[in-house]
């Protein structure tokens, strides 16, 4: 089974994850990477690739793990709305010095925000 | 997923990207091996990290899709451990798309050396070795064209049993 990917998009439409990527201004090498992993997540699902992703670390955020040359933790979760079947990236972050430069309660909020009204998200893109 | 596959071609085109992805499809592919092998022997981490003459911790901490120091010494370790044999190769990035589409427990799951079907179909090495023997005296000793004739046996037809198959002497035409 594959499982749908979803981005949590900004009030203009625009995929939070897509604008993080950029103002972030990540590597070649970091976004092949991150592609790597969401690729795993949606070919082989949550459970089969070991530690693929932690948590939850607050309410129903995870983290993606991504060992780049940055520390790269996209939060995200399950569903919202089909939650056998889906993800949605919620924000991007990374960590530096054991410390993550978003927390996970803004991720917390997107989640509500979706829940609330599902246009405020859109297929995942690849970056 | 055919959009994942076409998109991914494209982009392991760009040298640093490759790079990237590849690395990590690698670890995240050994990691999942070991869990899923481990899994289909029925052990846990514990039980593997006995085989190999470790710890539980150190098990733990290979079965990581971001572990990434990883050595052919413990590789060597853990295919004796799943009684299976290790292959390390160098491939293109073009063979990448379809392997990341393929990955799936069924496609990493291995069989143990005594449950191995490819083993269990073909002539045991005994009767390799006793049939092989017979062919070169019928050959008066020359064990080069044995080893042409064993070849084609085993190639073209699967010995049926030790003696029906080895032709009497002067009765084989061996290419």
């Amino acid at each position: 089974m594959v499982w749908d990917l979803f981005d949590f998009t900004t009030e203009n439409c625009r995929s939070i994850i897509r604008e993080w990527v950029s103002t972030e201004r990540l590597s070649r090498r970091d976004i092949g990477q991150l592609n790597q992993k969401l690729d795993m997540l949606r070919i082989a699902g949550p459970t089969l690739p070991p530690k693929l992703l932690a948590g939850p670390i607050y309410k129903h955020i995870y983290k993606l793990i991504v060992h780049g040359d940055r520390m790269l933790r996209p939060f995200l979760c399950k569903g919202p709305l089909e939650m056998e079947q889906e993800y949605t990236l919620l924000l991007g972050a990374i960590e530096a010095d054991w410390k993550l430069d978003r927390h996970p309660s803004e991720a917390e909020n997107n989640r509500s925000l979706v829940i609330a009204d599902p246009g405020r998200r859109r297929p995942h893109e690849r970056y | 997923m055919s959009d994942i596959s076409d998109s991914l071609r494209r982009e392991l085109r760009d040298a640093e990207y490759s790079e990237g992805y590849s690395e990590s499809f690698l670890n995240s592919y050994i990691a999942t091996q070991i869990k899923v092998i481990r899994e289909q022997r029925g052990m846990k981490q514990v039980d593997l990290a006995r085989e190999m003459g470790t710890t539980q911790t150190a098990v733990s901490r290979i079965e990581n899709v971001n572990y990434s120091a990883w050595n052919i010494r413990t590789l060597k370790k853990l295919a004796r451990a799943f009684r299976v044999r290790l292959r390390v190769s160098f491939e293109t990035y073009g063979t990448l798309p379809d392997e990341v589409e393929r990955f799936g427990r069924d496609g990493l799951q291995r069989a143990a050396r005594e449950d191995d079907p490819d083993l269990l179909e073909r002539i045991g090495p005994h009767r390799e070795g006793l049939a092989h023997r017979a062919m070169a005296a019928a050959m008066g000793g020359n064990s080069g064209n044995a080893n042409r004739w064993a070849e084609n046996v085993f190639v073209m037809t699967p010995l049926r049993s030790q003696s029906a198959d080895i032709p009497q002497s002067g009765g084989l035409n061996a290419t």
